[in-house]
């Protein structure tokens, strides 16, 4: 196996295809589709299905995902050695983010790290589900996770908690409800948009207590689309529950309350301090310098 | 038949809706349960043969076939008003409830068809998810209050299209730019994509700008996503995408912290990012967007949001 196969690989997987990953990487289709053809003969098992002009992820291509990422950032971190000479960091950070944890803090943390560092590039992907944490750090898809505590199987991974999110709800401008905390109970009688999956265990303290109390809204709109929560609201399509600090940077635009009792749980950043990359380290450090330098100022934490 | 524990009674069958052990021939009807709740609540067969507008004998024969099939004698005939057996009373329970879910089960479906209830299943993927899907959605419940719009997420064009094929959804919201073999398509409006970037880095960036000039910017974008309006306007260089974000709301943020700009549908730049600058393209980036489907019939929902999508009535 050879670096060039591996990162060619990964071109074809990122790129959907020969010709981008052809495109992207400046080389001739036919040596990318050769060394895609001489990587499957030596581990002896097809990458992608060929389907028409498509190429579609074999379950093998699949599983090597992960690690490829994994070799380049080692083949990343071995040449950063070499070069010494100069103090600057660069490399990629790779991070799978839970969509729920997606804005807030860790785009601050983000671009904050960039403003230090404009060499390094970021990639943040979607993290499906929050019990894969430990796995998909394991099989290298990812250096960070972003989710929310505790973690399960956190053995040998470091934990920086970063915040807490807690769930307010969001009424359509011109809602007509009382002043301070609403009670499950008292929640107007106005349709609500729901995502179905991607709040997490937070979410799913809500269903269920919106099921103890016998409390049924009809349902407007279920969407897969997070970001389009608040916006159905302000569309007046119906209430949400959305994160507080989406709630309060919408309270001009909306009517907004916190919600009695109250839905919270941590979350933080979780990676393994044995496989850390040059700009995994330098962002680690970072993040722990402002989590120290006024927490309060940095992240804006939901308590 | 006398003696069976309750929760064992054959009648208990019925209500599950499935008739174990008893063959075809011996199973309850529904019109025998009418009849049957009938001479119940009109106190005797004459009375009950008058409300149904059938004949008594043929009355009386039904009740008898019913008390046949059950094996046992529903009612006691012995004084002058007909009165039920214990039987009776158990199978009287079962027997209402079976007629109030029947009618329940009608309600519902009448419902459905008359767009009264259920919902429709729409599939598109995160570039629309704002716009247009919205403005779609507003439209559909101001007709239609009563119906749940379901926003399915897709890996772009190729996505939808499966999950229509599989049937996860009967309506794609999609780019109508790209190829739609063996699929209806129905165009809509054109969105028009520009640069969204924070004031700071404004500054250099003409308007209109180029692609090439897109090609030099930093971009924050979704590289994983197959639909990415840079991938299809031609807008990727070789460096310039400094973060890869696969969250729509992440990176609206990434572009309000001046990390980097980000190429949008004018509407969501003006809507969600309030804080950018936007650039048009030279030459202008439009992009046509419509509702796709499988030939083929509709629900009646999916035809009325499609009808009020386009403002005219869908023919298959």
């Amino acid at each position: 196996m050879e670096f060039r196969q591996v990162e060619y690989f990964l071109a074809v997987v990122e790129n959907d295809g020969i010709n981008g990953a052809a495109a992207e990487l400046g080389v001739a289709q036919p040596t990318v589709s050769q060394a895609l053809r001489s990587l499957e003969r030596e581990l002896g098992v097809q990458l992608f299905h060929r389907i028409g002009r498509g190429m579609v992820l074999t379950a093998a291509g699949k599983a090597l995902i992960g690690p490829s990422r994994q070799i380049l950032r080692d083949v990343n971190a071995v040449e950063e050695l070499l070069t010494v000479s100069t103090t600057e960091v660069t490399g990629r950070l790779d991070l799978m983010v839970f969509p729920a944890l997606a804005t807030g803090p860790i785009v601050d943390l983000v671009s904050e790290f960039r403003r230090l560092h404009p060499k390094v590039t970021a990639r943040l992907g979607d993290l499906r589900a929050e019990e894969f944490t430990a796995s998909v750090i394991h099989d290298g898809h990812c250096e960070f996770v972003v989710t929310h505590l505790p973690v399960e199987d956190e053995v040998g991974l470091e934990i920086i908690e970063l915040g807490q999110t807690e769930y307010w709800l969001a009424y359509p401008p011109g809602t007509d409800l009382p002043p301070g905390p609403l009670s499950l109970a008292e929640l107007p009688d106005i349709p609500m948009v729901f995502v179905p999956r991607g709040g997490g265990s937070v979410s799913d303290a809500i269903d269920y207590a919106m099921r103890q109390a016998e409390v049924r809204r009809p349902i407007s709109v279920l969407t897969d689309h997070r970001e389009a929560r608040l916006p159905m609201v302000l569309a007046g399509l119906g209430g949400s529950f959305v994160e507080r600090s989406l709630a309060e940077s919408a309270q001009d635009v909306a009517v907004v309350r916190p919600c009695e009792p109250t839905f919270a749980q941590s979350y933080g950043l979780v990676f393994d301090p044995a496989s850390l990359s040059k700009a995994g380290r330098a962002f680690v450090d970072f993040v722990r310098s402002s989590e120290e330098s006024g927490a309060e100022e940095q992240l804006p934490t939901e308590r | 038949m006398a003696g069976t524990a309750p929760g064992r009674h054959p009648f208990l069958t019925v209500t599950c809706g499935t008739v174990r052990g008893v063959t075809y021939d011996n199973r309850v009807d529904l019109h025998l349960v009418t009849y049957f709740v009938a001479v119940v609540d009109h106190g005797g067969i004459t009375k009950a043969a008058q409300a149904l507008y059938i004949s008594q004998p043929s009355l009386s024969q039904a009740i008898r076939t019913l008390e046949r099939r059950l094996d046992t004698t529903l009612f006691d005939r012995t004084g002058r008003r007909l009165t039920l057996t214990e039987d009776g009373r158990v199978l009287e329970v079962a027997a209402r409830r079976i007629l109030a879910d029947v009618e329940r089960a009608k309600q519902k479906v009448a419902a459905v068809r008359d767009l009264e209830a259920g919902r429709v299943e729409i599939v598109t993927f995160a570039t629309f998810s704002i716009h247009p899907v919205i403005e779609f959605v507003q439209r559909f419940r101001r007709r239609y209050p009563n119906l749940t719009v379901r926003v399915n997420d897709a890996e772009g064009p190729p996505g939808v299209h499966a999950a229509l094929r599989r049937g996860e959804a009967e309506i794609g919201i999609t780019d109508l730019s790209v190829e739609h073999a063996g699929m209806i398509t129905v165009p809509v409006l054109e969105q028009e994509m520009v640069l969204a970037v924070h004031p700071d880095l404004a500054a250099d960036v003409p308007d209109p700008v180029t692609r090439a000039q897109v090609r030099d910017f930093p971009l924050v974008l979704d590289l994983g996503s197959r639909a990415s309006a840079a991938r299809t306007g031609e807008l990727l260089g070789d460096q310039n995408v400094v973060v890869d974000c696969a969250n729509q709301a992440a990176l609206w943020q990434f572009v309000e912290r001046g990390t980097a700009g980000t190429i949008v549908p004018r509407r969501v730049a003006e809507k969600q990012i309030p804080g950018a600058v936007v650039r048009p393209l030279d030459p202008p980036f439009r992009r046509p967007v419509g509702l796709v489907m499988r030939p083929g019939d509709l629900s009646p929902a999916a035809a009325a949001f499609v009808a009020t999508t386009t403002g005219t009535p869908w023919e298959a």
